[in-house]
Formats: structure tokens, C-alpha cells, sequence
């Protein structure tokens, strides 16, 4: 190993490594992973001093920086509840009492404050939510018609992820042995409601009708789902 | 609204007696059937017809659409929004109140302002009957509002 090291002219690296920002190979459940994306919203927030800055600007500043740092590490990997509180604390505190705050009286509920505004929040995005549908669109990734290199190393390794009975189309499905951590976090943001939020929104557009289940696949008649929530819970 | 079931599942007695259960929708044709249906089936089947009128057919390949938007993409925007409705809080408000909100933000007004009244919507301004609530107020202090003396403190006493 040394001797290659030395003949390739490289360093010996080990995983898991940074690449494009995000951490390849490493454990997404483990609170470390995690540590450099709050360290970094903690180093966001003491580079902001100590200024006063009034209650609208933090809530501008919430929804542009502190909001979307955790986007690009969120949209690969499904952060732990653990990591999730933290980081809502930190914004929790920086909105009710600035930049150093510690403890102060959290006036409206987090919940509300995660709500649109037009429907009485501050348009903070709640941060689980987001990590899911950012990881969502992998999988429409997957159904999607292009042909991709990473599509077809999952494909290998997982069988196809579409057709009758598969993951992606409702039916019953269970992750072999060997699957990534990835893949198993992959599978379950699908199944917040009962039939799985993910595939009641997807529908077939028929063209031609040669690669669509009269009978099993959802082709016709569907309407948007969010009429009938109720069919979910 | 029939929001997005298969036929299957929409059809359960006429997918039993159908004798092409694997049948792409591009091969599925009209013709004359062998077996003799109840009255009640021919009014499912009359349904299921119903429901099939005013099918567009191309000559693209079939895709896969995401219902929640427009254009038939996913878009993660769409999906937590979706997924907001579904886990979130709602019916906060009433759709006025909802309009007074959104106008609230349009204001142009400085952005601690247009804040500060956010709060006095939620009546979670720092009264002396909102502090009392939380603790903060020693309880035996009055918490009759510093104005005038003659009334509690309260979010729509002092506006």
C-alpha cells in the first residue's frame, strides 16, 4: 500500500472523505456526520458579532442563511432527530433572542412559526419536512425516464425499482440484506401517511398506453390528492 | 373526486371477471364479451366507461407524472408544502384573518414593524397579562395597564 502510495505520487485516504462538500461513505445516522453542518450554523451566527439586529431583520436572516445552509447536506442524506433538535434550537434561540441569546421567552410556538406566512407563521421551513421532500426527489429521480449512471448501479444492486409490485409503484416492498443506509432511508420517506404520501401524488400520463397496467396502475381519474388527506391517515 | 386509484381498487368485481387482468391500457379494446354481466356489473362497466371518456392519446412513450404540479414534475416545493398539510397545523385561522396576514407582509412598513404586528395578531406581545401567564409577573403585582389604571392589561386593552 505504501510503496503504491509512493509510486502514484498520493496520499493514503480513508473513509469517509469530503467530496463536493458532502461526506462520501459516512454513517448519516451518526451525530458526527452531522457536526461540521451545526458547527457551521454556530460559526454563521458568532460572525454576525455581536450587533443588534432587530426582531424582522433575524426573521429575514432565518429565512435566507440559517434556513438554507442544512439544504445541500439535507437533500442526500436523512438527518437523526437528534441533529434536528439541535439545529432548531439554534434557530430557535438566534429568533427570540438574537445572535447569543440563550433563553429567552419563545413567544409563539415553533410549529406556527414553521407555518407559511400567509397562514400566520414566519415562513420558517421546518426542517424534517424539508430533508424529506429533498430526499423525495430522489426517487422520482428514479422513475424518471432518464438514463444515469447512478440509476443503473442501484438498479443492479437492488433490482429494478420499477414494475409490478416494486417499491415505487405501492407495493409491498423489503429492502435486501445488503442495502445502504441510504437506500433504507430512501424507502421509508415515502410512508408518512398509511398508502405512503409519495406514491399517492405520483400518476401514470398515458401516451401510447404500451407501458401502463390497465388494471394496476393509476392512469385515470386522478385527481389531486390533497382532496382526500383523510384516505391517508 | 376520485383521488388517484387504480381501476383494481376502484373496480374490485369488474378486475375479477375480467379475463385480461394484465392487459396494458394501449391493448385494452372494446369487444364483444363471451359472458353474460349482472345488471349491476353493466352499470359498474358503464362507469368504468365514464371514466375513460375524453382520453388524449399520443404517440408519446407513457410517463410518470407528479400530480401536485402543474407541469407534471416533481418539484420539491409542491412536496413539502403537501407534506406540510399533512403533518402540520390547520385551521389556524379563517381565510380573512389568512388575507390579513398575507397583507400584513406586503406592507411597507420596516420589517421590525410589520414583526412586532405579527405578534399583536397572535396577542404575543410582552403585556403585563401575557407576562403574568407565562410566570415572568410576581403575582402579587397588579397587572392593570400602566396608562390609565383602570383596566388588565390585555393585547386589545393597550391597542
Amino acid at each position: 500500500m505504501e510503496m503504491a502510495c509512493n509510486f502514484l505520487n498520493c496520499s493514503k485516504g480513508c473513509i469517509p472523505f469530503n467530496y463536493l462538500g458532502l461526506p462520501v461513505g459516512a454513517n448519516g445516522r451518526s451525530v458526527s456526520t452531522w457536526e461540521p453542518l451545526v458547527e457551521s450554523l454556530n460559526r454563521r451566527l458568532n460572525s454576525w458579532g455581536h450587533k443588534y439586529i432587530s426582531f424582522g431583520g433575524r426573521i429575514v436572516l432565518l429565512n435566507s442563511v440559517l434556513n438554507s445552509i442544512p439544504t445541500f447536506y439535507l437533500s442526500f442524506l436523512k438527518k437523526p432527530v437528534n441533529v434536528w433538535r439541535k439545529m432548531v434550537i439554534v434557530q430557535r434561540e438566534f429568533l427570540w433572542g438574537g445572535v447569543g441569546g440563550g433563553r429567552k421567552i419563545n413567544w409563539v410556538k415553533w410549529d406556527t412559526v414553521c407555518q407559511l406566512k400567509g397562514k400566520g407563521g414566519l415562513g420558517m421551513k421546518d426542517i424534517r419536512l424539508m430533508n424529506v421532500s429533498l430526499l423525495a426527489k430522489w426517487r422520482w429521480r428514479l422513475l424518471d425516464g432518464e438514463r444515469t449512471l447512478w440509476k443503473e448501479v442501484v438498479e443492479e444492486k437492488y433490482g429494478p425499482c420499477v414494475g409490478k409490485g416494486k417499491m415505487l409503484e405501492g407495493g409491498s416492498y423489503s429492502w435486501p440484506r445488503h442495502s445502504s443506509l441510504w437506500w433504507k432511508d430512501l424507502v421509508k420517506i415515502g410512508e408518512v401517511g398509511a398508502h405512503g404520501w409519495f406514491n399517492a401524488g405520483i400518476t401514470r400520463n398515458v401516451g401510447n398506453g404500451m407501458k401502463t397496467s390497465f388494471w394496476n396502475d393509476k392512469w385515470r381519474g386522478g385527481g389531486v390528492l390533497g382532496l382526500n388527506i383523510l384516505d391517508y391517515f | 373526486m376520485e383521488g388517484g386509484r387504480c381501476f383494481r381498487l376502484k373496480y374490485p368485481r369488474l378486475f375479477l371477471i375480467s379475463n385480461e387482468r394484465e392487459a396494458k391500457v394501449g391493448e385494452v379494446v372494446e369487444g364483444s364479451r363471451e359472458c353474460h354481466l349482472f345488471v349491476w356489473e353493466e352499470e359498474l362497466l358503464m362507469s368504468l366507461r365514464e371514466d375513460l371518456e375524453g382520453m388524449m392519446w399520443s404517440n408519446r412513450e407513457d410517463e410518470w407524472r407528479w400530480s401536485l404540479e402543474e407541469s407534471g414534475a416533481f418539484t420539491v416545493k409542491s412536496a413539502y408544502a403537501h407534506l406540510m398539510g399533512l403533518v402540520g397545523p390547520k385551521g389556524l385561522w379563517n381565510s380573512d384573518e389568512e388575507r390579513v396576514f398575507v397583507r400584513l407582509w406586503k406592507s411597507p412598513a420596516p420589517s421590525k414593524v410589520v414583526a412586532f404586528a405579527w405578534k399583536v395578531l397572535l396577542n404575543r406581545v410582552p403585556t403585563k397579562a401575557n407576562l403574568a401567564v407565562r410566570n415572568v409577573l410576581d403575582p402579587e403585582t397588579t397587572n392593570l395597564c400602566v396608562l390609565c389604571n383602570s383596566g388588565v392589561e390585555t393585547t386589545n386593552h393597550l391597542f
